[in-house]
């Protein structure tokens, strides 16, 4: 076999490989993290970052017995909150009680969780963030090295068959 | 005279069977063949030879070093052709050759690759996977491999089993041209005795694991085909039907128009010849002293032993 | 000189292009990578997520065991089976080289492809390329690899045949690691844990998540030392065996 042709199966073969371990990825349990607590004072607002967060589909879900806002900000969101108390979120939850939404995590990395007793009393205000779905990032990669994979491969066969052809 | 190969009382066992029983065997430089019936241990002589088997008595060497124990040096000096090979199969020819020339320390691999195929015409295969090869092919691969390092002495185990009579008459032509020309001597062993008759000068006969005997074809042929005669009757038919009826006869064949017999004494059959000519009132046209062929001797000599 | 160092590796190049023909690579490249990714995320915080290296290594170890019991018995086995060391033996080629030469190749090829699938763990955990407990883990990993390769080999050249040794392999380590306390130094998830919890916590001053026991330095030298030993030691006893004493018929 052809030292391109061999080339352009492995490639294929580590494409291949990639995706049907992003899609067995998925099928794991969900991964769930539950922020906040009981006796929460009234307008406070608590931070929770350090959290990684691959790209898959992210739901955000506020279980409080209080008004509360919950939000999920990147790295820049953290950074603008951290500076001048200003949000820049990709997910949000505001005056609500037992709310959910959700949104597309866009690139892998840290993440936080603010949330805010948006009430006058002290309560229990909990945010729990849910990522399920494929690994975005996986998937594309691990298309475009099968795509690369395969034209190289079928660019080496076709290229003996011209040599030979080329011969005749 | 000085051997190229000499093993000297080899004893060798696997468990409790003795396949080799004291072997002394000699190999000058030429082309010797090596025979004896199948289990007789040849292929364990082989093997003992190149430093694959550990003997448990005696010595052997080749160009005067110890085959067990110098079989690296010994190496550097010989090409050999397994009966069994076994080359890796999903490589082409050329990059195999390519492979045994660098072990043989070739300075550029690829071209003594191109020219060993093209030496044994397998040029045209040069791409080809090795497992799409035909028996034939494999045996000049195997041929080829055995002479890129530029070997002083060739061991061929078998050579031509499993090809067809072209094929072999072919490899057999081959050696002889590479001894002619490159002074390259070969040791062949083989069952097929036919193929030894004419390129062979050498001939050791192993028989349990034991040298019956060794020595130069002719001579050979003279001690042993002394007593096979060629005789031109009328009535050949006639003839050989009285021959095969004495006690002093062996064996008798016809061929063409000639008998021909192996006799227990020629000197009394010298005597006897005619009178049974004229017993059955035939014409002795003529008769002489003919030299046996390899098969001949070898079947006088295990007779004898 | 020259011309010996020139057949080692050529012969290196021999095992590599012979032993991981179509499909061979490709199926190792599959089986390490299913066996190395298809793990889940456990520890969620950023800034410890190098914690993740840690676990999934029980699957790893399985694979691990497989495959090179695998390759290491196909490599040495059918290469005795079928006549290929007898026809090696024909050049002037030491013994000593195409031993060193098999399990050379062979253990680059284990190494190289399982840090190529870890190293794919740097991106999905965010790791810094720096991260020391990612080089740790591959130590670890290559220790393992190298206790494997040593071990199987020991046993496809007493038994020469390529399925048995697969087999007593493939029993022996994994027997070994599910019999054995998983914290004691005779299970790999023991040492790697030791090795793992040391480094991790002189790096980022804390112990592993996890990991409830602080381990010494002597412990992870020791954890270190025990796969490093024995596989010389049966490395030792192989080439003895193979340059001194077998026979090849």
């Amino acid at each position: 076999m052809k030292r391109l042709t061999r080339i352009g199966i492995l490639i294929t073969v580590i494409g291949a490989s990639l995706l049907l371990i992003t899609i067995l990825r998925s099928s794991f349990p969900e991964t769930t993290i539950s922020v906040g607590g009981k006796d929460t004072a009234p307008g406070r607002w608590d931070l929770y970052q350090d959290l990684l967060f691959s790209p898959r589909t992210l739901r955000l879900e506020v279980n409080s017995n209080v008004t509360a806002d919950a939000f999920v900000l990147d790295q820049n969101g953290i950074k603008l909150w951290t500076s001048t108390e200003t949000i820049s979120s990709i997910a949000s939850l505001t005056g609500v009680k037992q709310e959910f939404v959700t949104t597309k995590i866009g690139e892998r990395g840290a993440y936080g969780i603010l949330i805010h007793n948006a009430s006058n009393e002290p309560g229990t205000v909990k945010a729990i963030v849910t990522l399920y779905g494929l690994e975005e990032d996986l998937v594309y990669s691990s298309i475009t090295i099968i795509a690369i994979g395969l034209i190289t491969f079928i660019g080496s066969l076709a290229a003996s068959v011209w040599k030979k052809e080329k011969q005749t | 005279m000085g051997f190229l190969i000499n093993t000297n009382n080899i004893v060798k066992a696997f468990g409790n069977s003795i396949v080799l029983d004291k072997l002394n065997l000699q190999v000058p430089k030429g082309i010797s063949g090596f025979v004896g019936r199948n289990g007789s241990g040849k292929t364990t002589t082989i093997g003992v030879l190149l430093g694959l088997l550990k003997p448990q008595g005696g010595e052997a060497t080749i160009f005067g070093l110890d085959c067990w124990h110098n079989s690296f040096e010994i190496r550097k000096k010989i090409g050999v052709m397994h009966e069994i090979t076994a080359y890796p199969e999903s490589f082409t020819s050329i990059r195999f050759l390519e492979h045994v020339a660098g072990f043989y320390g070739r300075t550029n691999p690829r071209q003594k690759a191109m020219e060993a195929l093209r030496e044994v015409g397998l040029f045209g295969a040069k791409s080809k996977p090795i497992k799409t090869f035909s028996a034939g092919m494999f045996k000049r691969l195997g041929l080829a491999q055995a002479l890129i390092g530029e070997p002083e002495l060739v061991i061929l185990d078998e050579p031509t089993a499993n090809i067809d009579p072209s094929g072999r008459s072919s490899l057999l032509n081959k050696i002889v041209e590479l001894h002619k020309e490159q002074d390259i001597s070969f040791f062949i062993t083989t069952h097929m005795l036919s193929d030894l008759e004419k390129i062979c000068e050498w001939l050791s006969i192993i028989e349990e694991g034991k040298i019956v005997d060794q020595g130069y074809v002719k001579d050979l042929a003279q001690r042993y085909s002394a007593n096979l005669f060629k005789i031109e009757v009328t009535q050949p038919h006639q003839f050989i039907e009285k021959l095969k009826t004495m006690k002093l006869v062996k064996n008798a064949r016809i061929e063409g128009d000639f008998v021909y017999c192996k006799v227990h004494n020629p000197d009394e059959f010298y005597v006897e010849l005619p009178r049974i000519a004229t017993q059955l009132k035939l014409q002795l046209k003529g008769f002489q002293r003919v030299v046996g062929t390899i098969e001949e001797i070898y079947e006088e000599i295990i007779d004898e032993k | 000189m020259k011309s010996e160092h020139n057949n080692f590796f050529r012969l290196i190049l021999w095992e590599l292009q012979e032993y991981l023909n179509f499909p061979m690579l490709e199926i190792l490249v599959f089986v390490v990578l299913y066996s190395v990714l298809n793990q889940p995320t456990v520890v969620i915080s950023y800034s410890m997520s190098y914690n993740n290296l840690r676990f999934g290594i029980r699957d790893i170890t399985f694979f691990m065991t497989l495959g090179v019991g695998a390759l290491v018995s196909r490599s040495f086995g059918s290469s005795i089976s079928k006549g290929e060391i007898k026809t090696l033996l024909s050049y002037p080629l030491k013994r000593g080289q195409i031993f060193a030469s098999k399990f050379t190749a062979l253990f680059m090829v284990f190494v190289c492809t399982y840090t190529a699938a870890f190293s794919v763990q740097i991106y999905l955990m965010r790791l810094n390329f720096f991260e020391p407990m990612f080089y740790i883990s591959v130590l670890g990993m290559a220790l393992q690899l190298l206790l494997m390769c040593s071990l199987t080999t020991i046993i496809v050249l007493l038994t020469k045949n390529e399925v048995i040794s697969i087999f007593a392999s493939a029993l022996l380590l994994y027997g070994i690691e599910n019999v054995v306390n998983p914290s004691s130094f005779s299970s790999f998830v023991g040492r790697f844990n030791a090795i793992f919890s040391y480094f991790g916590k002189i790096t980022h001053e804390t112990l592993p998540v996890g990991i409830g026991t602080e381990y010494t330095l002597n412990d992870a030298v020791l954890a270190m030392s025990i796969p490093l030993a024995i596989s010389a030691l049966l490395l030792v006893i192989g080439a003895i065996y193979f340059v001194r004493i077998m026979e090849v018929d």
